[in-house]
């Protein structure tokens, strides 16, 4: 009987109960990445490696090619009355300077994308 | 154990009305708490190796990772390290309206509060890719949305080079699309 009981409460807590996932463009293999060279690698090995860029941004003497993928979390809780809900996201995301010569002069990335996570609204 | 004068069916009853409230209240009370998290907050640990008149661009982009804006500002470059997480809670009663043949509501009392976080890095870069000026901050808002940093100009500049490279984005493709167009031979 009290099973029973719980897993009807348990059924109406959940009834409520969310998660959700969205991730924006594919991220890179850190180990493609790795392949850039600064002084070296020419934009035209960059667009092989990484593809098309999300961005190219001219700077005054370069233009900046970004590669940026998201990832979105988000969970929810909603008990008749009370909602509670959080969201994270997070980024994989590449910035390549190439000059006027299309050789690549600075390179950044981060991979923290599989860092975002779920959780309470005041995690 | 029942206490003197009342009734197990009594007792049953008040169990039901305290688990019946919620559930009639659900169309006109409602309780929310909104977290949101936007960026990794510790890239800004890095600032602390850049030094102006010294650091490169290629420096920059090894210490602090890619940056959240980058674009081109008169004789500079600027790039923008961004990073932000919220909580809010509202509480709102709604009543509702009657109206034939339609369902409405009003809300009738909302509290909002709410404080938000931004960590925000401007670097501006000369043509020959030198750091020439750093600035850095994290400023707070109230409920209402209004930042009360103690230099709150990092911010609007912050959104207004987001508004103008959103639109240089835009302008971008119609270049390239006027290039080709060039491209195109005259038959």
């Amino acid at each position: 009987m009290m099973k029973s009981i719980a897993a009807a409460l348990a059924l109406l807590v959940l009834n409520g109960c969310y998660f959700s996932r969205k991730k924006d463009d594919r991220p890179w293999p850190m180990d493609v990445v790795s392949k850039i060279e600064v002084g070296k690698t020419t934009k035209a090995e960059v667009l092989k490696l990484l593809g098309p860029p999300k961005q190219i941004i001219r700077l005054l003497e370069s233009e900046a090619y970004m590669y940026i993928a998201s990832v979105e979390k988000s969970s929810g809780l909603v008990l008749v009355v009370l909602n509670l809900s959080r969201s994270d996201r997070q980024y994989d995301a590449v910035t390549v300077i190439i000059n006027r010569q299309d050789v690549v002069t600075a390179v950044g990335a981060r991979f923290s994308g599989e860092d975002a996570a779920y959780g309470l609204p005041w995690d | 154990m029942a206490s003197p004068g009342t009734s197990p069916l009594l007792r049953l009853g008040r169990t039901a009305l305290a688990g019946l409230l919620p559930l009639l209240g659900a169309g006109c009370l409602s309780i929310s708490l909104e977290g949101g998290k936007d960026g990794v907050s510790g890239t800004l640990v890095g600032l602390h190796k850049l030094e102006p008149g010294r650091t490169t661009l290629r420096d920059a982009l090894q210490h602090l990772g890619p940056p959240t804006l980058l674009l081109r500002s008169g004789e500079t470059d600027r790039l923008y390290y961004v990073s932000w997480d919220g909580l809010n809670f509202k509480l709102a009663i709604s009543a509702p309206v009657p109206f034939p043949g339609r369902s409405l509501s009003t809300d009738a009392f909302i509290l909002g509060l709410g404080s938000e976080e931004l960590r925000l890095a401007r670097l501006e870069f000369d043509r020959k890719g030198i750091l020439r000026d750093l600035q850095s901050g994290t400023f707070g808002s109230s409920s209402q949305g209004q930042y009360f940093a103690i230099d709150n100009r990092v911010v609007e500049t912050f959104l207004e080079d987001r508004a103008r490279a959103l639109s240089m984005t835009d302008q971008d493709d119609d270049d390239d699309y006027d290039l080709e167009l060039k491209q195109v031979p005259k038959k």
